[in-house]
């Protein structure tokens, strides 16, 4: 009988530090572990215990799987503490990824803050390798401040991506940036999109989530239009162990990601 | 299985197929506690501590089938015999009827579980005394067993009557090689009235308590904030003891303990280990964010989960009505007052 419970053996091949704060790990299991994106899969720290985390890596590259993490409790403290070559466990992949094909078609909105670009990156690459699936991608991205920049080197790329349209914000704007200043909801406002054709996926910290879906919906977009990945302290991922609990949902199976439409009136989708 | 089929055994013959039962399956048995009665492992000889009938037990069955705590990484063994557990009441079975939607849900069947519930026969009986803290009939229950068994009694004065629940009863019934009586319909009468004393007695004594059965869910959905669940907590010390002893909780905690014992196949030794809404970090995120920082709407949460997520998902209350919670509180927290409270005032 299969024991969903017991991770698969992966190895750290390489740490990439993205801001001070963030680092991406790059991982190879010992057998490949297919996903789709917007999935999640524990990892585990052999000892310490287990956390969630959406790959940010591209789900046609299965042999090896990136993970983005901010360095913000004890499991994340002591991955943040590799230098390459640990042994980690991961399990999954868990819940329902984003419905990249009801997109086709569609002009899509990538609304991103901080550390939540990590899910968002493994979507916009699921995109770009099918670009002309899509009306249009547009990627709206707020970091704190430049050098909260996550994925600096792969930006430079975007920007240059004739399929992709960038916009990027940062809360408190130094010397040399030249782009928005303000949070990211600002980027919404100067979008021209029509509404009738457009879906949105948003992804951030929980502040950033409600006040871009206010804004989303402020500009027209319909609750069923916008997908929201949920963070909640999904823990075994079955469904079983009940930490992820959202209303009647269990986060880890019936999400993480959501449409707005289906978690409005749960009161505590936000805290 | 086809139409219910229903035996009569004298009380001799009972005997006899207990002494049959004991003498080959591992058997959990209502027995004489130091201070209630209690599940206990019986031997062969054992078959005159069987205390029969009884109220539901302190323990939830749970126990046997979730333990607190057990290593999930290890290999799953079958075990050598089938555990019989006898003394089930109609509110064990319920329980078990959530505890399986959640951990036989198809999309991640658990083994551990499974395995274990594979490996047990239920025999359960009539609730012949509901204990004070019981309600199943205010909750949608009956005192009495109609699904979920493998075997049901009703003890009669002359004998008890046995009813086949399931092919794995009908099997464990065979092994009375003595011709078997199908119950009269006079038998059936007699367990019929006094289903109906005890159901009738249990409504009585709890008829000072008043909510709605039907639109339940959508009033406690409606009264997701309302100030009734403050004062309902009012004495809640937020010890758990709720949870931990409700036969239809099933959270749990999973706690990497590697390193792995020497010999064992898996390189991780995560436990599981049950786990509170209760509890103060429950929800937290890494990241510190907590949806229910406050005691108010953990104690309220319980609620939500049993009488509106669950019957939302699976179309039962995920409580049984059994008083478990009530019998551990500290601070005397009725389900029955609680539900009085906020249905008192309509919904603003």
């Amino acid at each position: 009988m299969k024991n969903p419970y017991v991770p698969i053996e992966a190895t750290v091949t390489k740490v990439i530090t993205e801001t001070p704060t963030i680092k991406t790990f790059c991982l190879k299991p010992d057998r490949e572990i297919p996903f789709a994106t917007g999935q999640f899969v524990e990892i585990a720290v052999p000892g310490k215990g287990e956390a969630p985390f959406t790959p940010s890596s591209s789900p046609y590259v299965t042999e090896q799987m990136d993970v983005t993490i901010m360095n913000v409790g004890k499991v994340t403290q002591h991955l943040h503490d590799m230098k390459g070559g640990e042994t980690v466990g991961i399990r999954g992949p868990f819940g329902a990824g984003y419905p990249v094909k009801d997109m086709y078609g569609k002009e899509v909105l990538i609304l991103g803050g901080g550390v939540g670009m990590a899910p968002l990156r493994s979507f916009l690459l699921t995109l770009l390798a099918q670009a002309d699936k899509f009306k249009r991608i547009i990627l709206c991205y707020g970091s704190r401040t430049p050098s909260d920049i996550v994925y600096k080197d792969q930006f430079q790329q975007w920007l240059q991506d004739k399929n992709l349209e960038v916009y990027r914000s940062v809360d408190k704007a130094d010397g040399s940036w030249k782009e928005t200043e303000g949070v990211v909801t600002v980027l919404v406002d100067k979008l021209e999109v029509n509404l009738d054709n457009s879906i949105a996926v948003v992804c951030g910290p929980p502040i950033m989530m409600k006040f871009g879906t206010l804004k989303l919906l402020e500009k027209g977009y319909k609750p069923e239009t916008i997908y929201l990945s949920m963070e909640k302290n999904m823990s075994c991922g079955l469904g079983k162990c009940g930490h992820c609990q959202l209303g009647r949902f269990f986060v880890c199976k019936d999400g993480p990601v959501f449409t707005y439409d289906q978690i409005k009136d749960i009161p505590e989708i936000w805290d | 299985m086809a139409e219910t089929e229903i035996f009569f055994l004298k009380t001799g013959e009972w005997h006899n197929f207990l002494k049959i039962i004991l003498s080959r399956f591992k058997v959990l048995a209502p027995k004489q506690g130091y201070y209630n009665p209690e599940y206990a492992l019986l031997g062969e000889e054992d078959s005159d501590k069987v205390l029969f009938p009884g109220a539901r037990m302190t323990q939830p069955l749970k126990f046997f089938l979730y333990p607190p705590k057990e290593n999930v990484t290890q290999e799953i063994t079958p075990p050598e015999k089938k555990t019989i557990i006898l003394g089930v009441k109609a509110c064990d079975l319920k329980a078990i009827k959530i505890l399986d939607h959640i951990y036989l849900d198809p999309d991640f069947i658990d083994p551990f579980y499974k395995t274990r519930r594979e490996n047990i026969l239920i025999i359960s009986d009539d609730c012949p005394k509901p204990l004070d803290s019981c309600f199943c009939t205010l909750i949608g229950g009956e005192p009495f067993p109609t699904d979920g068994f493998d075997l049901n009694l009703s003890f009669l004065e002359q004998g008890v009557l046995v009813e086949i629940g399931s092919d794995k009863g009908k099997t464990l019934f065979s092994l009375i090689k003595t011709p078997l009586s199908k119950a009269s319909q006079e038998q059936i009468n007699q367990r019929d009235n006094n289903r109906k004393t005890v159901t009738e007695a249990l409504q009585e004594r709890n008829k000072e308590y008043a909510f709605p059965l039907e639109g339940l869910s959508q009033l406690i959905e409606d009264k997701y904030d309302s100030p009734e669940w403050k004062e309902a907590c009012e004495t809640c010390v937020g010890c758990m003891a709720c949870t931990n002893i409700c036969p239809s909780c099933h959270c749990f905690l999973l706690i990497d303990e590697t390193p792995v014992a020497p010999g064992a196949k898996s390189k991780f030794n995560i436990k599981r280990s049950w786990d509170s809404c209760q509890s103060t970090g429950f929800s937290r995120v890494a990241g510190g964010a907590n949806p229910r920082k406050k005691l108010t709407s953990r104690f309220a949460n319980r609620f939500h989960c049993k009488l509106q997520y669950k019957p939302r998902n699976y179309g039962i209350f995920a409580c049984t009505g059994c008083g478990r919670c009530y019998e551990a509180c500290q601070g005397k927290i009725d389900v029955r007052q609680v539900l009085s409270l906020v249905a008192k005032e309509p919904v603003k």
